[in-house]
């Protein structure tokens, strides 16, 4: 179970950096 | 209300109002760099910590890299406490040989304390060993605040600084905002509150025989209690200045040993309001105008004061349902009157009830009074300043953060309606700022409601609720308001040490401080980048009265828009029902 809940967590995190650069991306755009 | 009731919150309003300006600067001098009197105590220390973790601290980073720096921060963090709870019945000081804390459970309490919530599905005396509570808990509350006002910080130099993409240096905002204000700060609390009786030990949890014998229903007689202990004191202080809030037993502030005297009550509820209403002033003196700082102030002092006036109206009419049966609810110099269920008699409506306004709008969670237990109207009061984006006061640096983007959204408006360019503080805002700011103020908005909506749909939502009706809903509501405006005061009376809840609230809470900061941190990047236009005749001045009113109708309106329809189905219908009846 532990795996689960901590491969959760892992998910998030890469989301959040990936909206990280969609949100650095959308500066340079403008 | 009584004379006393306006003594209480005079002499509270008082005190926080005399700390607030030099708390705000010391902590404006903090984070310039400037000298100050606890130099020659912590400078050591601080260089210290740079040379053990190889920061340089003259080097500074772009908003990029403050926010990656941020986010592996907490990644790291939400690992250790994970950790640290799946194995707490390895480790040493766990007197009591508590298990370890079960997988769902440990993933949100460790989201729960990283994300500065302190949400808490578990109960601390018979979950947490006093390592967890220490090492894992404790250091997050230090951790999460000074974090959040790092983030702060970063906001703050974007305004006075120009042409450039530097921000600070994350971990230097961290260590500063960690050893030169929170921690002196909360030892001294601590001290004080140890004079009070909270307790600090590491010994084990007490047997004592009960004075007054009972037995069970199956008539078994019981003859001891055990009585549990720990080193709450170092907790407890830390739980209201960083705006934590995690109880270390499970009836936080409301238990003897984490809230015995009228003074630790005092204390505690102005420690949980004293570091976000300094900050103000900490904003307003790093940009150089002490008068930004005193407007926002003065917008989250208007709107608190109004939702505590509602809040004791409400819970001194007492319980209408107890009026039918004949049960005496006046005051009298034999008690408090009003509705005291679910309030200790120790501390009374008044004491409870600005427990409750300020824990919720300060984004604090702790409790010395049940949520659950109020009027629908005072119940109604907590949850919706939590719904206002936890912008009245707030959580330490998020609250400001919070009110700095609605104030930018003022601004915006304000220039929509005369046809004047956006500007704040010299910085003009264009379309990238109000993207990232409509970001900031409807994200939460859309984890409550979609949360909400979810989990009463779904069997497993439902099943752990204890009340039928419209405050049942209030409960998910509640839970949900809580977790994504990182508040972590629960309406009580839910069921949430489930996996269902564990999961939902725990990704609710996830999104509500790191999306949030996303967006807060890029617009730093981008107005650092931008010259500073010296005012004119064009620009709106936003240190008046009349910002302050635009301010506070901005912040009031969308929280009432986006939020109405489900306060509606809770609390609105409940109070309805509660009248006609």
């Amino acid at each position: 179970m532990d795996f689960v809940w901590l491969l959760a967590l892992g998910c998030f995190f890469v989301v959040t950096f990936l909206l990280l650069n969609g949100i650095s991306s959308l500066r340079t755009d403008k | 209300m009584t004379i006393n009731t306006f003594l209480q919150i005079g002499l509270f309003s008082a005190i926080l109002l005399a700390c607030v300006k030099p708390l705000g600067l010391f902590m404006a001098s903090v984070y310039l760099g400037r000298p100050t009197l606890l130099d020659r105590l912590i400078r050591p220390l601080e260089s210290w910590f740079y040379r053990i973790a190889g920061i340089d601290s003259k080097s500074e980073m772009t908003w990029l890299q403050y926010a990656s720096s941020l986010l592996t921060f907490s990644f790291v963090s939400l690992i250790a406490v994970y950790g640290i709870q799946r194995l707490q019945c390895l480790l040493p000081l766990n007197p009591e040989s508590l298990d370890a804390v079960s997988p769902d459970s440990s993933f949100n309490t460790a989201i729960s304390f990283v994300t500065n919530t302190n949400w808490q599905g578990y109960s601390g005396e018979s979950t947490m060993s006093y390592l967890t509570q220490m090492l894992a808990l404790t250091v997050q509350n230090f951790m999460s605040a000074a974090a959040g006002m790092a983030a702060l910080v970063a906001l703050i130099r974007a305004f006075v600084r120009q042409e450039t993409n530097l921000l600070g240096n994350f971990w230097v905002d961290l260590v500063r905002g960690t050893i030169y204000i929170l921690l002196p700060l909360s030892l001294g609390l601590a001290i004080i509150l140890v004079s009070q009786g909270v307790v600090q030990t590491f010994s084990p949890y007490r047997e004592v025989a009960l004075l007054e014998l009972t037995t069970t229903s199956d008539g078994k007689s019981i003859t001891t209690q055990k009585i549990a202990t720990g080193p709450a004191a170092s907790q407890v202080a830390i739980k209201q200045l960083g705006t934590n809030g995690g109880g270390f037993f499970n009836a936080n502030s409301a238990h003897p040993f984490e809230n015995p005297t009228p003074l630790s009550n005092l204390l505690q509820v102005l420690s949980i309001l004293l570091i976000p209403a300094a900050l103000c002033l900490t904003f307003g003196e790093m940009v150089g105008d002490r008068r930004q700082g005193w407007a926002l102030l003065a917008a989250m002092s208007i709107v608190f004061f109004i939702m505590l006036g509602i809040s004791l109206y409400a819970e001194n009419q007492g319980n209408s349902a107890f009026a039918k049966l004949g049960v005496d609810q006046a005051v009298s110099d034999l008690q408090s009157g009003g509705n005291m269920e679910g309030k200790e008699v120790r501390f009374g409506i008044t004491n409870s009830v600005l427990w409750s306004v300020a824990t919720a709008s300060a984004s604090n969670g702790s409790v010395n009074s049940m949520h659950d237990s109020y009027t629908p109207l005072g119940g109604l009061v907590a949850m919706w300043l939590i719904q206002l984006d936890e912008v009245i006061f707030g959580g330490v640096g998020s609250g400001l953060y919070g009110m700095i983007i609605f104030a930018i959204a003022t601004v915006f408006m304000a220039g929509l309606m005369v046809g004047r360019t956006p500007e704040y503080l010299g910085k003009k805002i264009g379309a990238f700022e109000m993207k990232m700011a409509s970001l900031v103020i409807m994200l939460p908005c859309v984890v409550v409601l979609l949360g909400t909506a979810i989990s009463v749909m779904l069997a497993q939502g439902r099943e752990t609720i204890s009340n039928p009706g419209p405050h049942g809903f209030s409960q998910v509501l509640y839970a949900f308001s809580s977790a994504a405006n990182n508040n972590g005061s629960a309406f009580a009376g839910l069921g949430a040490n489930t996996p269902f809840y564990n999961g939902i609230l725990g990704l609710s809470m996830l999104i509500g401080r790191f999306w949030m900061l996303l967006p807060v941190l890029a617009i730093a990047g981008s107005l650092a980048e931008k010259k500073k236009i010296p005012n004119s005749n064009g620009t709106l001045p936003t240190h008046t009265p009349l910002f302050v009113v635009l301010l506070i109708a901005v912040v009031v309106i969308v929280g009432a828009l986006s939020f109405f329809p489900a306060l509606a189905l809770g609390p609105i219908v409940e109070h309805i029902l509660w009248t006609k009846n």
